[in-house]
Formats: structure tokens, C-alpha cells, sequence
């Protein structure tokens, strides 16, 4: 097993944790999953970078855009992709702090995309999956994400989850 | 012909058993064929629920995120919230469509026509509608509409003919993954309107290319992650057919593809 569930809601998306985030950061996973984004927001202001950079790969621009502007709203920098060579290339211009990674991609599978991203950077890049598939767990596991959710995902929650991944 | 029975033995095998053997090869031949049919049924099915789910996402997601902006305290520029209730429309616009055409299909299972309402329709506003709207949609290819004519008239149903256009230009900007030219053209041949839409992008292999318009066929060369339901071109062929048009592919695998469809200019009125 290559993480421990730790969220599950009438939602379909689950969250792994991976044993080494547990034991290094001790984090209450479920806490944050289930308080408010606006307590989660306040209780980090204040120790986190304030221009923390999200990448958001989707190959629908209309999925692109809402996201886009949802995590500018959230106060992030927002690089977006419509496929693996456009994500690859962005982050290797700048590096994201995490990436929102549809693994459905008309170039790369999202799983050769978290491969390639991680030999550019390091293991611990957090990225959370969106798919419109139903049996993506396995996938979502395999690309090594930290978190999946299903589209029509719930908007909140996929913030409250790039929140945790980035600062937890 | 679906497969073949061998079956292997020492002495020669007599007319009696290949006899008996018939109904068994029949058997397994039917099953065969039904197991098909259902791989193709649920391809179809989850990839129409894939093309339904794209809409739906971002009709959910700008709508959470108006909910955000309107929080005590949000974010709320006027002109970003007008472009997200547009992207709404949109979306719900694309989504009737989808859900539209599948009803087409299924009256058309049923040996129902589709029953068009003809209305004159100009052809150029129809494509230039279209290349703006799938414009919209990628940033890695450039859709342009390329034509002599200021307006082409037709009477045509123009909500069927608008989604026939919009299944050729998307199916170009998704079979092309590498970005690239979208060209649509249109002019008028004789008592005909002509409209092009050409790509460059992965084509179709030559032995592909006639069963292309056929329910559920999809280019051997399609990789699996472009998801696709096997009906978009069959609704094309359906919907310019009833029209008393035609509809051609011609293309060269690795190279791209050019679709062609004919629409009669006056054959509408010359049909009642």
C-alpha cells in the first residue's frame, strides 16, 4: 500500500497520505480536510509564502479557466497547461509548489507528466489528480498524487486540498 | 465473418460432423458478435459520460466560484463575474447539444428520421460561429475560416448543421494533440455550398478511412487516452444526408485529415 486513506466524504475523491508526510509533519489530515477553508486560510497566513505557485494541467480550457481563477482568488500564482509538454515546460521555467494534474492528457499520461516532474524536481512536489474517471484511483496512486478527486469535484474542497498540499 | 472454428484431427473429418459442427460455430460466432456490441456499448457509454462530465465540471466549478466571490468579504470583479455566467451559458449550451445529438442517435436506432426544421441558415455565419467558439476552446491550434463568400444561404436547420460543423472542427483540434492549423472553408460549387474543415493532424490510415462515418468506428491509430464515443462523424453523415447532402473524408495518416460536406442550396424546396 502506497498511503493511508484518510478522507472520504459523499464526494467521489479520496485523499492518500503518504507515510513519510505523517511522520515528518505529524499533520492532522482530517482536521484540515473538515474545517473550513476560511479557518485554513487564516490559521497559514501567517507562516506561508504568500505567492505560493500552482500548476494546473487540463486539457479543457473551460476547466483551465475556472481553476485558474479560483486559486488566484485564493491568493496563488497560477500557471496553467493544456497538455504534458506545456506543463513540463512551464515548470521547468518556474517551479511549482504543487500541481493540479488531469491524468487524462492527449500528449503524456498524467502519470508520465508526475514522473517527469518529479526527476526535474524532488519526490515531495505535491500533486492532487482531477479525472473524469471513475476507476481512477489506481492511476491517481500510481502518478503518486497526494489526493484525487473526481470531476464535478466540489470546488471548496479541491481548495482546502491545495491548501494541505502545499502547507502541511 | 467474425473468426474462424479450426479444429485439428488425424482421420478426415466427415460431412456428418462439419454438419453437426455448424450450429456451434453459429453459436460462438453470435457470441462473438454480442460481446463486440457490448465492448462498443460501453465505450460509448463512458466515453459520452467523459464528454458530458467536461461541461458539467466547469458549470459546477464557476458556479462554486461565484459563490466564493459573493461571500462577505469576496472577490467580486464585475467584469470576471459577467465572463463566468457567460462560461455558464456556455457550457449548458454545449452540454444540450451533446444530449441532443444523443437523442438524434437513438431515433435514428429506432429507424425514426431526424426530423429537421429548416429555416434559411447562411453557412458562413454558421462556420464563423463555430471556428470562435472552438477557438475558444485551445490555445495551441489556430482555427481560422477562409472564404470569398459574405454570406451563403441555404435552407437548412441550422442548430443540427451548427453541431455537424462543430463535430468536424472539434474532432480536428482533438485529433491533431500537437497543436497546429484548423482551416474551414467555405464556398459555393454550382447549386452547391461546399464547407472544408482540414487539420494536420494524426489522419486516418487509408484502410480506416471508408468505415469512418460508421456508428463506434474509430481510426486504429487513435491512441487510447483521446477518448472519443464513435458517433460524432456518424452524426455528421446522418445530419448533411438528410439535408440531401454528402460528406467526405480524405486523409493521409500522420499527415491530417480534410472533411467535406455538400449541402444542396435549393434541393430543400425542391423536396416538398
Amino acid at each position: 500500500m502506497t498511503g493511508i486513506m484518510v478522507l472520504e466524504s459523499e464526494e467521489a475523491g479520496f485523499a492518500f497520505q503518504p507515510p513519510s508526510l505523517e511522520s515528518s509533519h505529524g499533520l492532522e489530515f482530517e482536521d484540515i480536510a473538515d474545517g473550513p477553508a476560511a479557518t485554513l486560510r487564516e490559521r497559514d497566513a501567517s507562516r506561508l509564502p504568500t505567492t505560493a505557485r500552482v500548476l494546473v494541467v487540463d486539457d479543457e480550457e473551460e476547466i483551465r479557466s475556472f481553476l485558474e481563477q479560483a486559486l488566484q482568488d485564493e491568493g496563488f500564482v497560477v500557471d496553467t497547461a493544456a497538455n504534458g509538454q506545456e506543463a513540463l515546460a512551464l515548470a521547468g521555467e518556474n517551479r511549482p509548489g504543487l500541481v493540479v494534474l488531469d491524468i487524462m492528457l492527449p500528449d503524456l499520461s498524467g502519470g508520465e507528466v508526475a514522473d517527469h516532474l518529479r526527476a526535474q524536481y524532488n519526490a515531495d512536489l505535491p500533486i492532487l489528480v482531477i479525472t473524469a474517471d471513475t476507476g481512477a484511483e489506481g492511476k491517481a496512486q500510481r502518478a503518486g498524487a497526494f489526493a484525487y478527486l473526481h470531476k464535478p469535484f466540489d470546488l471548496d474542497k479541491l481548495i482546502k486540498l491545495v491548501h494541505q498540499g502545499l502547507y502541511s | 465473418v467474425v473468426g474462424v472454428m479450426a479444429m485439428f484431427s488425424r482421420t478426415q473429418i466427415s460431412q456428418i460432423t462439419l454438419n453437426a459442427l455448424e450450429p456451434v460455430a453459429t453459436t460462438i460466432a453470435l457470441g462473438i458478435a454480442r460481446r463486440r456490441l457490448e465492448r462498443q456499448r460501453d465505450e460509448f457509454l463512458s466515453a459520452a459520460a467523459h464528454d458530458l462530465k467536461t461541461p458539467l465540471t466547469s458549470i459546477r466549478g464557476l458556479v462554486q466560484l461565484l459563490q466564493r466571490r459573493a461571500r462577505p468579504g469576496g472577490v467580486v470583479p464585475a467584469e470576471q463575474v459577467a465572463g463566468n455566467l457567460e462560461q455558464i451559458v456556455r457550457s449548458t449550451g454545449k452540454m444540450s447539444g451533446l444530449i441532443d445529438e444523443l437523442l438524434d442517435i437513438s431515433r435514428r436506432d429506432s429507424n425514426e428520421p431526424i426530423t429537421l426544421h429548416p429555416a434559411p441558415t447562411d453557412l458562413v455565419r454558421l462556420a464563423r460561429d463555430v471556428a470562435a467558439d472552438c477557438q475558444r476552446s485551445t490555445r495551441q491550434h489556430k482555427v481560422c475560416l477562409e472564404t470569398a463568400e459574405t454570406e451563403l444561404i441555404g435552407n437548412w436547420d441550422a442548430s443540427r448543421l451548427e453541431r455537424a460543423i462543430g463535430n468536424l472542427v472539434t474532432n480536428a483540434i482533438k485529433y491533431s494533440p500537437g497543436g497546429g492549423d484548423v482551416t474551414i472553408t467555405v464556398q459555393r460549387e454550382g447549386e452547391w455550398a461546399a464547407l472544408t474543415v482540414s487539420d494536420n493532424g494524426i489522419g486516418i490510415p487509408p484502410a480506416d478511412v471508408a468505415r469512418i462515418f460508421e456508428r463506434f468506428q474509430r481510426a486504429g491509430n487513435v491512441p487510447a487516452r483521446i477518448v472519443g464515443t464513435g458517433i460524432g462523424l456518424n452524426y455528421v453523415r446522418d445530419v448533411v444526408e438528410e439535408h440531401g447532402g454528402q460528406v467526405t473524408a480524405d486523409s493521409e495518416q500522420d499527415r491530417g485529415s480534410t472533411f467535406t460536406m455538400r449541402l444542396p442550396l435549393a434541393a430543400s424546396e425542391e423536396k416538398r
